[in-house]
């Protein structure tokens, strides 16, 4: 049993840098505040993240303000048809003067990557960036180089062009930790935005930390308790994905095939990245609760039957959570 | 040709006519009949008589009497008798039922039936009789006799009017005694719920007197989250902590006492899922907390939680 008041002080405290971030962040940002919590729980639990929404949602805007905050290296790869591995990850060159190959790496040697629109280049393509998130290292003409720490990929996908696309396999997709839907801000916030964005200057974030004071936070939520109970609930949430009817769902019928394994991990990971951003040195159900539908959401595959009933994965969720007790 | 058609026709017509004439007038049996009475009473006498003159060369004509089914028959009596003098003799047939009626009312007596061989035409002839009414009256006829009613009299029975008095008050502070408590009953919910929770609360002392620190707390969670889920019709054991007060925060209960209910849960959860055990001071401060929230949501009316509800 874990000296809670220890954790919780040591959550507290850590907690406040993460906050600094999301001031900040704010200053540049209007609204999405799903997003911003969300990277920086990819940054805390080394999970990577599929963002879902239309053009001109800030998502880069917002993956370049957190590499601000933190000092952090950033790239952009944007992904297009005529895309090769070598181009994401890096090359062996000749060197005609020095008759010599030389290493040049790739922009996945970065803290926070965005990978725009994935699914327009090729299988071959996606599967490279895919490998490199899952080993955390690559290896370029025999040679293997390790990942920047921490390191985060954030991968979008366009939902309403689907023409000339790669569509992401289940199997890749399930890689990432969460899925994170963004959607249009409120009137009030586009309000805000044309306010912020048209007066000559547009506004900067300012450092307020560094890569290393998020791999001490990392480290930090490797300590966060989670009860027995705690992860009998995840493993229940999960369990109701592919055996609604053992917890009294009547909702088989809608789905095709439930969460995997991953899902499992991923909960109990993010349930502590939330109790440590809420401060917390112990995980309660409301964490789970709170990381579950990004983690669900891509997972879960609705069947025919749910999409002609216009049954999505939220919804299907929506009646997991409300069903299954809490403890 | 018409004229001849003509002729025929009224020639026929006549002689018919004539036929039924002479038939008429011809006729060799009499008959008649005659009730002595119209008008009895039920415990008298009646005379039916049926009289029928036929030739004296020809056989007895064939008589069905009345049924007389509404009378009791006493006495019949047959007698025919020679009349007339020369080629005018015949015989009379008189035949007389004395009768006493069953029952009151007008009471019918059908006609009687006869058949017969005419000799002049040789055709079988029937005849029959008229119907009478009868009127029977009840016995006696006098009026019933007039009983005397006794009236109570309270004369010398004062005491009997003082027990009455005395009856009709007791009743009435009954009466104003059940109308009262209905009106200050409590709501069932009210005296119920809060009560029976607040009761179970001060069971759960004996857990922390054996120093179980943890079932105390779990015990607590659950009688609150009991209440919670019967006075506010909410999934308490299935919402999380956040989302439960929020939920609660729609219903008229004071802000402080959701904070506090925040407060206990989050203690109660440490306590739960990171096995702290808090001071006594702050656990004593927290049930007094608890009983705090649940005295406040007497003031929730179960109305409200319906309307509310559809909010909530």
């Amino acid at each position: 049993m874990p000296e809670v008041r220890e954790l919780d002080r040591k959550g507290k405290e850590l907690s406040k840098t993460l906050n600094r971030i999301m001031t900040e962040s704010r200053k540049v940002l209007v609204g999405q505040p799903e997003m911003i919590r969300g990277l920086l729980m990819g940054l805390l639990t080394q999970g990577h993240i599929l963002i879902e929404g239309v053009p001109g949602l800030a998502k880069t805007l917002s993956v370049m303000t957190l590499s601000s905050c933190m000092q952090a290296k950033f790239s952009r790869i944007q992904f297009t048809p005529d895309l090769l591995p070598s181009d994401i990850i890096g090359t062996n060159i000749y060197n005609a003067k020095t008759a010599e190959f030389s290493i040049k790496k790739g922009p996945i040697f970065a803290n926070i990557i965005l990978a725009d629109e994935i699914n327009r280049a090729a299988a071959k393509v996606q599967s490279a960036l895919l490998e490199a998130m899952q080993e955390k290292q690559v290896t370029i003409g025999g040679k293997t180089f390790k990942l920047d720490q921490p390191f985060l990929v954030l991968a979008t996908q366009n939902p309403i062009e689907s023409e000339g696309t790669y569509t992401l396999p289940e199997a890749q997709v399930d890689r990432f930790m969460f899925k994170i839907r963004v959607s249009y801000p409120t009137a009030e916030d586009e309000l805000e935005i044309i306010n912020r964005f048209t007066q000559g200057e547009n506004p900067v974030a300012s450092a307020v930390c560094k890569p290393e004071d998020m791999v001490m936070a990392r480290e930090a939520i490797n300590d966060v308790f989670i009860d027995e109970k705690i992860k009998r609930y995840i493993v229940d949430l999960v369990f109701a994905t592919r055996y609604p009817e053992r917890y009294g769902l009547k909702i088989k019928n809608l789905i095709q095939y439930g969460a995997s394994p991953r899902a499992s991990l991923y909960l109990t990971i993010g349930s502590k990245g939330n109790a440590f951003l809420e401060g917390r040195g112990y995980v309660t159900p409301d964490d789970v609760k709170s990381v579950a539908y990004d983690v669900f959401r891509h997972r879960i595959l609705v069947s025919y039957e749910a999409e002609a009933e216009e049954t999505t994965s939220e919804n299907i969720i929506d009646e997991i959570l409300k069903n299954i007790k809490v403890p | 040709m018409k004229q001849r058609i003509a002729r025929q026709t009224i020639a026929m017509l006549v002689f018919w006519l004539g036929s039924v004439a002479a038939g008429l007038a011809l006729d060799e049996v009499a008959y008649r009949a005659v009730m002595d009475k119209r008008k009895i009473k039920l415990d008298g006498k009646i005379q039916y008589m049926l009289e029928v003159d036929y030739p004296i060369d020809t056989s007895v004509p064939n008589i069905t009497p009345p049924p007389f089914s509404q009378f009791t028959i006493i006495d019949t009596y047959k007698e025919t008798k020679e009349m007339g003098q020369g080629q005018e003799k015949f015989l009379r047939l008189q035949i007389k039922w004395l009768l006493e009626p069953k029952q009151a009312g007008r009471i019918p007596v059908s006609s009687s039936r006869l058949a017969y061989q005419d000799t002049t035409s040789n055709l079988l002839k029937t005849g029959m009789t008229g119907v009478f009414f009868v009127e029977v009256e009840k016995e006696g006829g006098k009026p019933p006799p007039v009983v005397e009613k006794k009236i109570m009299s309270f004369k010398g029975r004062v005491w009997l009017i003082g027990v009455i008095a005395a009856l009709i008050a007791g009743l009435a502070i009954l009466i104003s005694l059940f109308l009262l408590r209905i009106k200050t009953k409590p709501s069932p919910v009210a005296r119920t719920i809060e009560h029976e929770v607040l009761r179970s609360l001060e069971q759960t002392g004996e857990l922390l007197e054996q120093e179980k620190v943890g079932e105390y707390y779990a015990l607590l969670t659950r009688i609150l989250l009991e209440y919670i889920k019967d006075k506010f019709g909410l999934e308490a054991y299935v919402l999380s902590t956040g989302l439960l007060l929020e939920k609660l925060s729609h219903f008229r209960i004071p802000k402080e006492h959701i904070i506090r209910l925040e407060d206990f849960f989050r203690v109660a959860d440490k306590v739960k899922f990171a096995g702290h055990i808090p001071e006594s001071e702050e656990t004593l401060r927290l049930h007094t907390m608890v009983k705090d929230f649940i005295k406040a949501g007497r003031a929730v009316k179960p109305k409200e939680i319906g309307g509310r509800e559809n909010h909530a």
